[in-house]
């Protein structure tokens, strides 16, 4: 039924797109017709990347987590979060121990619920270089992800679970930004490829 | 009806390839509506007096584009908490002020940054606000305020193991992410808007949010640079 629906919406974006072509080519110009008016009722919304995929643990808390304001994000969710990254730990038999940032577990999933990003207009962008330098921003470059599992399996070191002395490895996934994505210069990623 | 049967096989092409696309999937609610955000970046960029934006859903094709009745809307907290040490008692981080985006015909349209009228999840647009729009697809202008733009498709930079990692909280494999990885996200193109607005206009910036937190705990703060508290949104026409 899903799918049925998506096909539909594809074939009406399709006719969609090929009316406006050929009104291009009719007018040999630019369309001036807009509309501004009217509500407009969030459906989706993310700070932190990551967050809502890793730490949610149900598709109602999923959804329900992307029409929460930020204000009131920690009192709805800082307790489901913390019960899903428990949840990890004792797949694996383990407990937390704080982290590289000084939290523990129930403060890690506090800060991590409120899912806003910190931008710092007068400092060098970075979401994680070391202990003095993290949470300014988020650069096409950042290995958010690695630093996400860092936080959340890392310990106190950031190499808790680093696959060394028969741990898992809970800390990176291996992968790194892919080659010519991203430029130094504005818009910062490069062109499409189909 | 020979182009439905068209358009249902690159459907089922765009769901195989939406699957390891950009978004992370977060939501059965949005996965594969041109509302789902995949990714969000603020960061210092060229200009060292502005702050960038990057906002991206993802594109399945070619074809794809940014939904005329999906409001893009950029959230900026420049008053931080309420109560400083209050955290994460008296939390207050809220949408001072918004830049928003809407597609309309072949043009991204901008607005603000602004203090909306609503800070709910229900949102209208201030046609008063307006700061100008961009073609899509072409290579970025600049528009009222300074506000630089670009609103098109490009390559997803998004890189993430996310089948190792459904693996890894499914079934808990002794190794974990073990040693090697696949970057599901290597061949993804998403749609794009990027903004590069000058600091000037997003106020000036609160103490660090992660410091308010600390001081809260009695902890010795980290000692960070004041910071906006950022958030975006995709907010769809009633």
């Amino acid at each position: 039924m899903k799918i049925f629906k998506y096909i539909m919406a594809v074939a009406v974006m399709a006719t969609i797109t090929v009316s406006c072509d050929n009104d291009d080519d009719v007018t040999g110009g630019e369309i001036a017709t807009t509309d501004f008016s009217g509500t407009f009722i969030t459906q989706d919304q993310m700070g932190r990347p990551g967050i809502n995929t890793v730490l949610s643990a149900t598709d109602a808390d999923e959804n329900s987590f992307n029409i929460t304001t930020p204000a009131g994000q920690i009192a709805a969710f800082s307790g489901p979060f913390n019960d899903r990254l428990q949840a990890y730990y004792d797949a694996y038999g383990a407990t937390f121990e704080n982290n590289i940032l000084g939290l523990d577990q129930a403060q890690t999933t506090a800060v991590l619920s409120l899912d806003v990003l910190q931008v710092s207009p007068d400092a060098p962008t970075s979401y994680f270089t070391d202990t003095s330098s993290f949470l300014t921003g988020r650069t096409l470059e950042d290995d958010v992800i690695d630093v996400s599992l860092i936080v959340l399996f890392g310990g106190n070191t950031g190499a808790r679970f680093d696959g060394n002395n028969g741990t898992p490895n809970l800390v990176s996934d291996n992968v790194a930004l892919e080659d010519g994505v991203s430029t130094s210069t504005f818009p910062y990623l490069t062109a499409a490829q189909f | 009806m020979k182009k439905i049967a068209l358009w249902s096989t690159l459907a089922i092409v765009a769901i195989a390839g939406t699957l390891i696309a950009a978004d992370h999937l977060d939501a059965p609610n949005v996965a594969m509506q041109p509302s789902d955000i995949a990714d969000f970046y603020a960061f210092e960029g060229e200009d060292a007096n502005s702050t960038t934006f990057i906002v991206t859903l993802p594109a399945a094709s070619a074809a794809s584009n940014f939904d005329e009745n999906v409001m893009i809307e950029i959230n900026i907290d420049n008053t931080g908490a309420d109560v400083p040490g209050g955290f994460p008692a008296s939390v207050g981080v809220s949408e001072d002020l918004v830049i928003q985006a809407l597609r309309q015909g072949d043009r991204m349209y901008f607005f603000g940054p602004y203090a909306p009228s609503s800070t709910t999840i229900s949102s209208s647009i201030d046609v008063n606000e307006a700061i100008g729009s961009v073609a899509i697809g072409s290579t970025g202008e600049t528009l009222t305020g300074g506000v630089r733009a670009y609103a098109g498709q490009r390559q997803d930079a998004f890189f993430f193991d996310f089948q190792q990692f459904n693996t890894v909280i499914g079934t808990a494999p002794a190794d974990g992410f073990g040693t090697t990885g696949t970057n599901d996200f290597a061949s993804a193109n998403v749609n794009a808007i990027v903004l590069e607005v000058p600091n000037t206009l997003l106020g000036t910036a609160p103490i660090h949010l992660a410091d308010q937190f600390r001081a809260g705990l009695g902890a010795p703060v980290y000692g960070l640079p004041n910071s906006y508290n950022v958030w975006v949104e995709t907010k769809r026409r009633n």
